[in-house]
């Protein structure tokens, strides 16, 4: 499909033409190629992340959504009224509306007071409560209203009608409008409304508007979303396709948060079949081109660097990346639910957290990764994040194997990452350390791997140095680098790199000021790439985080 | 495929059955205009062709498939205008646009130098935030925002109301250029002047839709 966003105006006749979208039947060739391991690491790090991201917007939209809150109240009202304990398909509840044989009518009014049972409606209607519920036997429908006391005045709080299929209740001091709630399968029905039927809307009315933006997250939600739609899809549909499949329930599993309250857990479950949808959504996107180009910016200093190819421009990376793009449908499947942890501290999230298999490409073996982004309660989000990519045991996915932690205080970012592993039956434990200032460019990190059962199997890195990296630019430089392998000679040399690639002439190799290093060429390009890989990936973790 | 869409038989019950039995097919380049009273449902049929409210009854088909099956296809055909302008009232008339648009950069900047975005006027105002635009300019950047990905459906609930009368003229200039296009629009309206423009004429009385002759009285 021709994605041109265009009108043209002939301004002779004052014609207006546009360039529709028309839909067409074939999707085209999918080009699968996954060799290209930079794509890859670039790609499995950020559609993670941004799985988890709108993971997190998702819940966030729901859950700021004043409709939710209505929804909520509704359910809370139905449970207190003892209609979910008796079933979960709502039988019970139509059974209640329903059971007259002949007209009848039913008013029950509350004065306030503490006895059991008022104790929790009166914190849902305040100092006293009225319920009307007639049934009219000739249209087999019951209907009534709840109102609540306030001075002397019976406000209606809530309108319910109930036929042999459905109930729909709706608060009229803050909608209009009737939620339809099916009885059959009621509850995933009541989920399905509040998710599918609001967020279906999102596109197109005012409350798109209210649910997100007219809160006090709004500056975080709007950072999140800007760089999803500058990193990724710009398009609406690929981030709505989530949510309306995703399914909330609230559970017993809290998380304590730094003041050593007990934040609400919810759980998010994203259904695998819609992830894969999503996943070709982004394809499609990426494939369209103009969502690529502000990634292609950001990794191209890096990616002339590694290709050598002073000359390579953000329309060639395009198309470098397009051709080598990974295929996204393995690392999700689709006949298989995915849970996101969100946990919510004074109507903020605080923490959203996700267990993902993802194969290894070109491999039979999975990996768990577990993506987790924790906010701290009352903080700005780019004042202190942790943004957490673990890998965790295949079976128990409650064990932790490795630990990666990146925080960002505000004034430097600093890496920890703990954890074993087993290598050709060898127990490894694994820690790092890790600080980076964006301010003055200084970076330090240490890095062990010590064989548990051979003490002298071991491998430290220790390097400090200056590292930063502009749109067109990037500064290297490690003022120091030892090394010390399985007790061997210890190799220390110093580097200093330093390119501009944009800023040199055309066919000219990248300039490096100074090398000191003890290996031969080849191993030194082969390191210095491997540095660089990892530079990339931390970039943009840092630009994740940072907003 | 002929029919670009294909209302078969809705309805839509509140208290009480609004829309009774709605039909309707619309082809490439046909512009169909929907005039009814005050609570006649013409909102509310909008809402259901726009995806954003589901019927109690009857089939509804874009392009040869059900859009209820597969919501993204709401996103991908239908630009949709509502009533009430559908922005984020406290942030800028260019992030409102960002937050839309599909495209890259570079082309939302063409729009803005001469693209659709220019032509409604919102090229000087993009740094504003909404909350501080006139009823008319939200209304401006609402049909904008409706167009800017260039879906073939466009679906317009009273879309000139209080805009002035050059800009009324240049949506309407806009909306025959879509047409001419190929795209198909269905709005509902009161300003008889629309009558004029549209290919076909509806009124939506009783919970029914029916087609009238141009010249005929609607309103009668």
């Amino acid at each position: 499909m021709d994605k041109k966003k265009d009108i043209n105006t002939d301004a002779a006749e004052e014609e207006i033409s546009f360039d529709l979208n028309m839909p067409k039947d074939d999707d085209g060739d999918k080009i699968i190629n996954s060799k290209n391991r930079l794509h890859i690491i670039v790609y499995v790090i950020a559609f993670s992340a941004l799985a988890a991201l709108i993971a997190y917007l998702a819940f966030c939209f729901a859950l700021r959504s004043p409709k939710n809150t209505v929804a909520a109240a509704l359910k809370s009202t139905l449970e207190e009224l003892g209609c979910t304990a008796k079933t979960s398909k709502g039988e019970a509840l139509r059974d209640f509306l329903l059971s007259s044989p002949s007209e009848s009518f039913i008013s029950v009014t509350y004065k306030g007071g503490k006895t059991d049972d008022g104790k929790s409606l009166k914190r849902l209607f305040g100092s006293g409560f009225s319920a009307n519920i007639k049934y009219d036997p000739t249209e087999k429908r019951a209907s009534g209203d709840i109102a609540a006391n306030i001075g002397n005045m019976p406000v209606s709080v809530l309108e319910f009608l109930a036929d042999n299929k459905s109930f729909y209740g709706r608060a009229p001091l803050i909608e209009s409008l009737w939620l339809e709630i099916p009885f059959e399968n009621m509850f995933s029905s009541y989920n399905s409304s509040v998710l599918s039927g609001y967020m279906g809307r999102f596109d197109f009315t005012q409350d798109f508007s209210a649910d997100i933006f007219n809160t006090s997250s709004l500056r975080d939600m709007k950072s999140v979303r800007r760089l999803l739609a500058d990193y990724f899809c710009s398009d609406n549909t690929v981030a709505e396709k989530l949510w309306e499949n995703a399914y909330v329930t609230k559970t017993d599993e809290g998380f304590e948060t730094e003041n050593g309250r007990k934040a609400k857990g919810y759980c998010i479950t994203l259904k695998g079949g819609d992830l894969s949808e999503f996943s070709e959504d982004i394809k499609d996107n990426i494939k369209n081109g103009q969502s690529l180009m502000p990634l292609a910016h950001s990794i191209l200093p890096i990616a002339k660097v590694l290709t050598k190819d002073p000359l390579m421009t953000e329309e060639g990376l395009c198309s470098l990346i397009e051709a080598g793009q990974p295929d996204f449908m393995p690392y999700f499947d689709p006949n298989k639910d995915y849970d996101v942890m969100v946990y919510v501290y004074r109507k903020k999230i605080i923490k959203a957290e996700g267990v993902f298999d993802m194969p290894l490409p070109e491999s039979p073996e999975t990996a768990a990764i577990r993506l987790s982004l924790a906010f701290p309660s009352g903080r700005e989000l780019k004042d202190k994040a942790v943004f957490e990519v673990a890998a965790v045991d295949a079976v128990d996915k409650n064990k932790t194997a490795l630990k990666t932690e990146i925080t960002n205080d505000g004034t430097a970012y600093r890496l920890s990452a703990h954890g074993s592993f087993r290598l050709l039956g060898a127990p490894y434990n694994v820690s790092a350390e890790g600080e980076y200032s964006a301010d003055t460019s200084q970076y330090s990190l240490d890095v062990s791997v010590k064989n548990d059962d051979h003490p002298s199997d071991r491998a430290e890195l220790s390097s400090e140095g200056i590292f930063s990296m502009t749109e067109n630019s990037l500064n290297f430089s490690a003022e120091s680098l030892d090394i010390d392998a399985m007790g061997q000679k210890p190799l220390s040399a110093d580097i200093w790199l330093e390119t501009n690639p944009l800023e040199g002439s055309a066919g000219a190799a990248p300039e490096r000021s100074k090398k000191l290093f003890t290996p031969n060429e080849d191993e030194f390009d082969i390191i210095l790439d491997e540095i660089k890989k990892g530079c990339g990936s931390l970039a943009a973790m840092m630009q994740l985080i940072g907003g | 495929m002929d029919n670009v869409i294909e209302i078969k038989h809705i309805g839509k019950k509140y208290k009480e059955w609004v829309l009774k039995d709605i039909s309707l097919s619309c082809s490439k380049g046909e512009w169909a205009a929907i005039y009814g009273s005050n609570g006649s449902g013409k909102t509310t049929l909008l809402e259901i062709l726009s995806g954003s409210r589901k019927p109690d009854g009857g089939e509804l088909v874009y392009f040869g498939r059900d859009p209820f099956k597969n919501r993204r296809l709401f996103s991908e055909y239908v630009g949709y205008v509502p009533q009430e302008d559908p922005l984020i009232k406290d942030v800028s008339v260019n992030d409102n646009i960002r937050l839309w648009f599909s495209g890259s950069k570079k082309e939302l900047r063409e729009l803005y130098t001469g693209g659709i975005l220019k032509l409604m006027g919102l090229d000087s105002i993009k740094n504003k935030r909404v909350s501080t635009l006139s009823g008319g300019m939200k209304r401006r950047l609402s049909i904008a925002l409706a167009l800017i990905n260039n879906p073939p459906i466009l679906l317009l609930d009273e879309p000139v109301t209080a805009l002035d009368i050059k800009y009324k003229a240049d949506v309407r200039k806009i909306l025959k250029g879509y047409i001419k296009s190929g795209g198909t629009v269905i709005m509902t309206t009161h300003d008889l002047r629309d009558r004029e423009l549209a290919t076909r004429v509806l009124l939506l009385k009783d919970g029914v839709l029916s087609d009238l002759d141009k010249e005929e009285e609607i309103y009668g």
